[in-house]
């Protein structure tokens, strides 16, 4: 099989991940930060070590700063609903995943307002200046994304922090379909919270999301229970990482984090971004030359893209063409994509599109049999 | 570790851990246990054992790094 949708996960994942996650199982199996025997500390140091190596990975100030999470969308949410109060204002981009607009539509029932500012691809202070006229007296947050999950269209994510914080307004950064692709440091980037999944650019499994806390500000909780610690008390203790990580940890999946960051890591996150970035440069090239497709973003490049993309093929809708893509154990994703307002914003949002998205286990011919591919079915389609 | 243990308690696992790590690269030995407050304050807390001679310095270390100290 030919596997394009790394936007949704990344498959296969690195080696040596399926024999971290069965370490733990079989070696590592008890639940972290709670009890004092052997096996207990083992997996709370399985933890502590993905803990350590995601807060280098990401430039945070230590390791507690890392949260864990069950997911990305969960750690926008810790973010939106653990900073916004009645009364407050949210700017949010028009490029961003369902994981963001659900949710600050949902605060508008607790008198929560939000704005949504577009986002111009390639122009990045023609988007800075969207962000700013939408600011007002009462803006606490910017949250959106790094890059649009659909087109690859970057923010300009350090100036859109800058404006922020500038201005004392928070600054939230939903790094879905950048962390691990692109290199985010935090002490470059104004940001306060970074929200990402463990399955994607990062390389593990599914069920583990992070956040990543770069500021003093205390959340308040959306989740409360057991954290191993100060249990005498029935109040959610106030420091990190113990707030924000009530229950017990997917310690596989953590196992599984630390495996994909290490593989980062010995790939070099500039080599991985640029055989990612060729990639999908040599499909946009060969797709914008197929006048039976329709693509909808300028050709990508790293300052202004993260590497997937979007596309049609002429009179064929998207679930049919990807339906006949997967016919030929071509793997891509079509609809909307969870991001209905990228797609208004696009004016794809009636039939979607196909969206495709290499990892660094795809190769160029890969990419060239899927161009085969989309040749084949456009004639099959156009005799038909 | 030899001779009388003194203990730093601290609330969390991960606190307890980078504490601990701080400490060694400072030539302070030292481990964690997972106690119960004596006192019934806190109930479940962590605790970074030192020699008793090393208390102070150790004290002082975790504080100055932020690492939260339990009365």
């Amino acid at each position: 099989m030919i596997y394009l949708d790394n936007a949704a996960t990344t498959w296969p994942k690195p080696r040596g991940t399926a024999a971290a996650i069965a370490e733990v199982l079989s070696m590592r199996g008890a639940n972290p930060g709670r009890g004092s025997y052997r096996m207990a500390e083992l997996s709370a140091e399985t933890v502590y070590k993905c803990r350590c190596r995601a807060a280098a990975f990401f430039g945070a100030k230590a390791p507690e700063n890392v949260i864990f999470t069950p997911s990305c969308t969960h750690s926008i949410n810790y973010v939106l609903k653990g900073v916004l109060s009645p009364g407050d204002h949210v700017i949010i981009s028009d490029m961003e995943h369902n994981a963001v607009t659900r949710p600050v539509t949902q605060l508008v029932k607790r008198g929560i307002q939000f704005s949504t500012a577009h986002v111009h691809e390639c122009d990045p202070q023609a988007t800075v200046a969207e962000f700013r006229r939408k600011m007002r007296v009462n803006t606490k947050m910017i949250f959106c994304t790094n890059a649009s999950n659909v087109f690859g269209v970057k923010l300009p994510i350090e100036e859109i922090g800058q404006l922020a914080h500038r201005n004392g307004i928070l600054f939230g950064v939903d790094c879905a379909q950048s962390a691990g692709t692109v290199g985010l440091d935090l002490n470059k980037l104004h940001a306060d919270f970074l929200c990402m999944p463990a399955h994607k650019g990062l390389y593990g499994i599914m069920g583990l999301g992070l956040l990543i806390i770069n500021c003093d500000r205390i959340l308040a909780t959306t989740v409360e229970g057991g954290t191993g610690s100060l249990s005498g008390i029935n109040i959610q203790p106030d420091f990190l990482p113990d707030r924000l990580e009530s229950g017990t940890l997917n310690v596989p999946a953590i196992a599984a984090l630390d495996v994909g960051m290490s593989f980062i890591d010995s790939i070099g996150r500039n080599r991985l971004e640029t055989h990612e970035m060729n990639l999908i440069c040599r499909a946009y090239d060969a797709i914008s030359s197929m006048p039976e497709c329709r693509l909808y973003t300028a050709r990508p490049q790293p300052e202004t893209h993260v590497p997937l993309l979007s596309f049609n093929i002429n009179g064929i809708p998207s679930d049919e063409a990807a339906v006949c893509l997967g016919e030929r154990d071509i793997a891509v994703r079509a609809g909307l994509h969870c991001a209905g307002d990228a797609h208004r914003a696009m004016g794809t949002q009636s039939g979607g599109t196909i969206r495709i998205c290499p990892s660094v286990f795809t190769s160029a011919d890969e990419i060239d049999s899927m161009i085969d591919a989309i040749h084949d079915i456009s004639a099959q389609y156009s005799h038909n | 570790m030899n001779g009388k243990k003194s203990r730093i308690k601290t609330g969390s696992y991960t606190l307890a851990m980078r504490g601990c790590e701080l400490l060694k690269q400072n030539g302070i030995p030292c481990e964690i246990s997972k106690i119960s407050d004596p006192e019934g304050r806190y109930g479940c807390i962590y605790s970074i054992n030192v020699s008793e001679s090393n208390l102070w310095p150790a004290e002082k270390i975790l504080r100055s790094s932020g690492i939260m100290v339990l009365p």
